[in-house]
């Protein structure tokens, strides 16, 4: 099989750990301030071991169930009439979050590079290259993914750059917190992760499903990684109390860093992660369209593709200001939640209702 | 002179002698030569003059044949020893006249089964040169030329190797031009080769002016600003290129051939970079590709920095670019555009210059008209250095397609960046790259090595390494010989 959907499983891990990193990240290290001082990274790390043991209950749900997503999962284990009102709000979810990458996409472009344009003008070009490859298939956006890598090479460098002005006494002591602070900030912190639930809705299409498993848990082993060095050394350049009163502390980070002759780089960072947070964005998108055809048998015409993208930009005007985006953006990561333990409680009745399991 | 009067009769091949003269009427350039086969049986000799060798002719296929009688020309055996290079018997009229009028010399006599063709070709043709937009310096210094005979002997000249094979397409309903597909059997992928010649079979046109028009009727992508078959004129470029699985596409008439599957990166490779040492090489390759950064987004970083973004221009050079700019009266993108503009319209023009010492020249008259645009105050003093800069970092790109697509874009992401500053920058290299990644060249991917990411490949992109190292041949060729300097494949 070698359609255009069709996609290897480490293609697929790129996928989710884009997905997981490329948004969140940029707004987690003041969430975390704001949670539990300075331990905020404990906090990442507790919700990377609960995105591993999902992961792996993801996995044990398709397994049982061969080859088939969830929107055939469902269907099998609830019913035809409860699977597909189920199904139905999947696909709601997923609308929604891509709605959101949109709304926050033209946020942080014009908290950072482009104050005075109007969003109406922003929203509808940003989208440019997501309508392209999500035109093309998931094969394309798995792919274009590999172009991202290039920018997590160049953060990466950028925090190795600044590590002389990091401070590691602001990161002391360690737990400072409390267990009860840090186990009650696990929620926000989870919420940097989500993204790992889109493997149970594109499991079809991954060619190599034996090793899906592996490189999922690998994905979030590396988004864990990944999104603790960033809330470290955010917290160890800002401090926590700082940190506490920013909006986009990764952003502000490559603003406090002064290159010589060329004084200010941060225009360039901020415009390279850009590129990740399209990723991000496109994702989502592209699961939610994946979805329409699925559910409600959507043809992949022009006219379906421009009237969703249509919808999407519509969609994200709903919210009024920056407050209610912020808003609108905790609700669906909080939503994108519900549909994680939506899929574990799928596991647990899969073992009741055991129509379409795989005997062996 | 009026054939159709004379000439009425039929061989006993049913060659329609009649029917031959009435098409070659009005075909002032056709000889048709009468002579008596002993003494009493009239025939004909037919051939095309300025294509044929008259001396030849007269000597290895009219003398011999004249003195022959009807009964020893009757004898197949007796054709097949003229003295000629290849003689072929042709039994049907068609045949006949597609014959003469591919410069073959033909002998037709009524009494005989059959007419006699002989190939005696002498076409008037240019030397052997050095292709002027493909120089090199320390490879072969010939190119292809127009017929295609000449470049297929170039060829084998270079890979004396049965295994080069030659497949033939005559295509142009008009003009019945042979296209010839070159590979080397057992290095290229035959389903790949099939599928192509299949694909060259179903091009139905009156005629080929160039192989363009071949390049645009395979072309998967039509609507792409980027090539997907590599042009070239440089024999040891279509040679590299065999010698890689790769298959060649030669048309007659025209010295440039045709190179497929290939990748983006295939585009910014030339023959110095091997023939020299891998660190050279390397420092070549990657000049290109900061040629190629430069060429496609010097101008608009120009425009999205001076209109959005000036704050990330250091202090020193941002005071005199405020001044420079406090001349001018219009804004970056118009500022830009008439510069960009005018440098593309001399460029366009030094085309037609006889030399490219023309060219050159033309570009510096460029920036002596960017010079007096910046006395005028049209233009900023830093434009000119970017424009410049940008003009020089395009005649870097080796591929003239590639080069003309970059041209192209370059005026998109200025129009961005005029519109949406460095975001528009950002967004139209994301579109380009997302674009890229979906194209294929005969089915291959367009940008692999990269996307779809093969490793041991990488070797040879960004730079190359040395040529010990590079034992294996390329993934995107499907080839089931893979390594490179072994006549099969064996598995380490």
């Amino acid at each position: 099989m070698t359609g255009r959907n069709s996609v290897t499983s480490s293609q697929m891990a790129l996928f989710t750990f884009v997905t997981q990193t490329g948004i969140g990240v940029v707004t987690l290290p003041t969430v975390m301030a704001k949670e539990v001082g300075h331990d905020g990274w404990i906090s990442v790390l507790l919700s990377g071991f609960i995105a591993v043991i999902l992961s792996a209950l993801f996995a044990v749900l398709l397994k049982r169930y061969s080859d088939k997503g969830i929107f055939d999962i469902n269907k099998l284990i609830f019913g035809k009439v409860l699977g597909t009102v189920l199904n139905v709000l999947l696909v709601i979810y997923l609308i929604l979050a891509a709605v959101r990458g949109v709304r926050v996409f033209t946020l942080f472009l014009r908290l950072t590079v482009l104050p005075l344009s109007p969003p109406v003008a922003i929203s509808p070009f940003i989208l440019l290259p997501s309508i392209y490859l999500v035109w093309q298939g998931l094969k394309y956006v798995c792919r274009f993914k590999y172009i991202s890598v290039i920018s997590y090479v160049i953060a990466i460098l950028f925090m190795a750059l600044m590590a002389s002005d990091l401070k590691t006494s602001f990161l002391m002591p360690v737990g400072e917190a409390g267990l009860n602070s840090i186990l009650s900030s696990i929620p926000s912190s989870f919420l940097a992760f989500i993204g790992l639930e889109l493997i149970v809705f594109l499991f079809p299409e991954i060619i190599d499903k034996k090793k899906a498993f592996k490189w999922h848990v690998s994905a979030n082993i590396l988004s864990t990684i990944f999104l603790i060095l960033v809330v470290g050394v955010c917290t160890a350049l800002f401090g926590e109390k700082f940190l506490q009163i920013q909006i986009i502390p990764l952003f502000n980070m490559a603003r406090a860093y002064n290159a010589p002759i060329l004084e200010r780089i941060d225009l360039y960072m901020i415009s390279l992660w850009f590129v990740v947070m399209g990723c991000s964005m496109r994702a989502y998108m592209f699961a939610a369209y994946y979805s329409l055809q699925k559910v409600f048998n959507m043809k992949n015409t022009r006219l379906s593709l421009a009237l969703y993208f249509v919808s999407l930009v519509l969609l994200s005007r709903i919210p009024r200001d920056i407050n209610e985006a912020f808003m609108f953006l905790e609700i669906t990561n909080y939503t994108g939640i519900g549909v994680s333990l939506f899929f574990v409680i799928c596991l647990c009745i899969s073992f009741i209702r055991k129509k379409g399991v795989k005997t062996r | 002179m009026n054939w159709k009067k004379r000439s009425t009769e039929n061989t006993p091949s049913g060659i329609d002698l009649k029917y031959i003269n009435e098409n070659l009427q009005d075909c002032p350039d056709v000889i048709r030569k009468k002579v008596y086969i002993d003494n009493r049986q009239g025939a004909f000799f037919y051939f095309l003059e300025g294509l044929t060798d008259k001396d030849l002719i007269q000597r290895d296929f009219i003398n011999p044949i004249v003195e022959m009688s009807l009964r020893e020309l009757s004898n197949e055996m007796n054709i097949h020893n003229l003295p000629c290079n290849k003689t072929t018997l042709l039994h049907d009229s068609q045949a006949v006249i597609d014959s003469i009028m591919s410069g073959d010399s033909v002998f037709i006599c009524a009494a005989l089964p059959f007419a006699v063709s002989c190939t005696l070709a002498d076409i008037e043709k240019r030397a052997i040169e050095e292709p002027v937009i493909e120089k090199n310096v320390r490879g072969p210094h010939e190119g292809f030329v127009e017929p295609l005979g000449t470049n297929l002997s170039i060829l084998r000249r270079k890979i004396k190797n049965n295994n080069l094979k030659f497949k033939t397409v005559t295509l142009g309903v008009q003009t019945k031009q042979k296209v010839a597909v070159a590979y080397i059997e057992g290095i290229a992928n035959m389903e790949i080769v099939n599928g192509l010649i299949d694909k060259i079979n179903n091009i139905e046109i009156d005629g080929l002016l160039a192989i363009g028009y071949i390049e645009q009727s395979l072309t998967s992508h039509p609507n792409s600003l980027f090539p997907q078959f590599l042009a070239t004129e440089r024999p040891d470029k279509a040679m590299s290129a065999l010698l890689e699985g790769r298959i060649t596409i030669l048309l007659d008439g025209t010295p440039v051939v045709l190179v497929a599957p290939v990748n983006f990166l295939t585009f910014f490779q030339a023959l110095d970079d091997y023939s020299t040492l891998w660190i050279h090489g390397s420092f070549l390759r990657m000049l290109r590709f900061t040629a190629l950064i430069v060429a496609i987004l010097l101008p608009s970083l120009y425009i999205a920095i001076t209109s959005f973004h000036y704050y990330s221009v250091p202090l020193n050079l941002l005071v005199p670019l405020a001044e420079s700019r406090a001349k001018v009266p219009f804004p970056p993108i118009i500022e830009v555009l008439i510069l960009e503009a005018t440098v593309e319209m001399v460029r366009e023009a030094a085309v037609r210059l006889p030399t490219y010492i023309g060219t050159a020249i033309s570009v510096v008259a460029g920036l002596i008209l960017g010079e007096a645009a910046v006395q005028a105050g049209i233009v900023s003093d830093l434009l000119i250095v970017i424009v410049a800069a940008t003009a020089v970092a395009s005649y870097v790109i080796p591929s003239y397609d590639m080069s003309l697509a970059v041209r192209i874009l370059r005026f998109l992401f200025m129009v961005a960046s005029s519109i949406f500053g460095i975001i528009g920058i950002v967004m139209c290299t994301a579109l380009t790259l997302a674009h890229l990644l979906t194209m294929d060249s005969l089915g291959q991917p367009y940008f692999q090595p990269l996307t779809p990411l093969v490793k041991k490949d990488i070797k040879d992109t960004f730079f190359r390494l040395p040529i010990k190292n590079m034992g294996k041949r390329q993934e995107m060729t499907r080839t089931n010989n893979k390594f490179r300097g072994r006549s099969d494949d064996r598995k380490k």
